[in-house]
């Protein structure tokens, strides 16, 4: 595991790819409690959720990076290029954007690019995190 | 996709008018079930015992989670054109805490008219029950013109 304190503003996070498995929006469906209709047939080939395509892109990011407990999220920005598809397998790439400590808390923004198999972006996205300097947990 | 869209008809959408508000509840299964599909086991999120030390008091939800709910009123009222042409930019003001209701709200700020497309920008929000932002921000979509055959 590599601590996310260690990365430069500009270095690149090894890029990763993911696959939107029915089962894994299914989840995303319940915890979000989904009404719009949109997304209730969950099968192969279904239109999925754009935030859960962020999710877990993020998650199949930053598997390697470790952040500290109570790692709070500051700020996120997203563009949507096209509809994603259960199934469908995509990669993600990033880099980090900026790595600052103000007052014992370090802040942190991590640039995401997630591309289909066609290798046309689907989504971009840019996420900033609060993390406490002082202490990994606070008990 | 099999929903019928039902979004707001392009020529309805001006400045200033609603969109269509909501509210919804992350329990902590919700927010289990999130962290879980994510693989984000933040003890904030997921361990009570360590959220009760930290100024929440007690465990909250992944931003993520509360953002879906922005997405769901932006893809109610634009319809699949959200899927493509979607963008949002917020920020995370307070957390939603476990069990507590979650309002979410906006409002059409600009509607910019062009040739064959209308670019609408609105001011999006997910409240706690005291009218407290948890998420503030804008979201908007670029609508293309019906064609005629």
């Amino acid at each position: 595991m590599v601590q996310i304190s260690e990365f430069k503003p500009g270095d690149r996070i090894a890029a990763s790819s993911f696959t939107l498995e029915a089962n894994k929006i299914n989840e995303y469906l319940e915890a979000v409690e989904e009404s719009s209709g949109y997304f209730t047939q969950s099968s192969l080939g279904a239109v999925a959720p754009p935030i859960a395509c962020v999710g877990l892109a993020m998650a199949a990011l930053l598997k390697d990076v470790e952040f500290p407990d109570g790692t709070i999220h500051l700020s996120q920005e997203i563009r949507l290029n096209k509809p994603v598809r259960v199934g469908q397998t995509f990669h993600c790439h990033g880099s980090l954007m900026q790595n600052q400590v103000r007052r014992h808390l370090r802040i942190m923004t991590i640039r995401l690019e997630v591309d289909d198999e066609l290798g046309e972006e689907v989504l971009e996205g840019k996420t900033s995190f609060i993390l406490s300097e002082q202490r990994n947990r606070v008990s | 996709m099999t929903h019928k869209e039902e979004q707001i008809p392009l020529e309805q959408i001006v400045p200033d008018m609603s969109l269509a508000s909501f509210s919804r509840m992350p329990t902590q299964q919700r927010i289990n079930l999130y962290a879980k599909m994510s693989k984000d086991y933040n003890p904030i999120h997921v361990d009570a015992n360590y959220a009760k030390q930290t100024p929440f008091g007690g465990t909250i939800a992944h931003g993520m989670l509360v953002l879906s709910y922005i997405s769901e009123m932006m893809l109610l009222a634009f319809g699949s054109q959200w899927l493509s042409t979607g963008w949002l930019s917020i920020r995370f003001k307070s957390p939603a805490l476990s069990g507590k209701k979650v309002k979410v709200e906006g409002r059409v700020h600009t509607v910019e008219r062009m040739d064959k497309k209308t670019k609408v920008i609105c001011a999006v929000a997910c409240r706690d029950e005291a009218g407290n932002p948890i998420i503030i921000g804008e979201a908007g979509v670029t609508m293309a013109l019906p064609t005629i055959n």
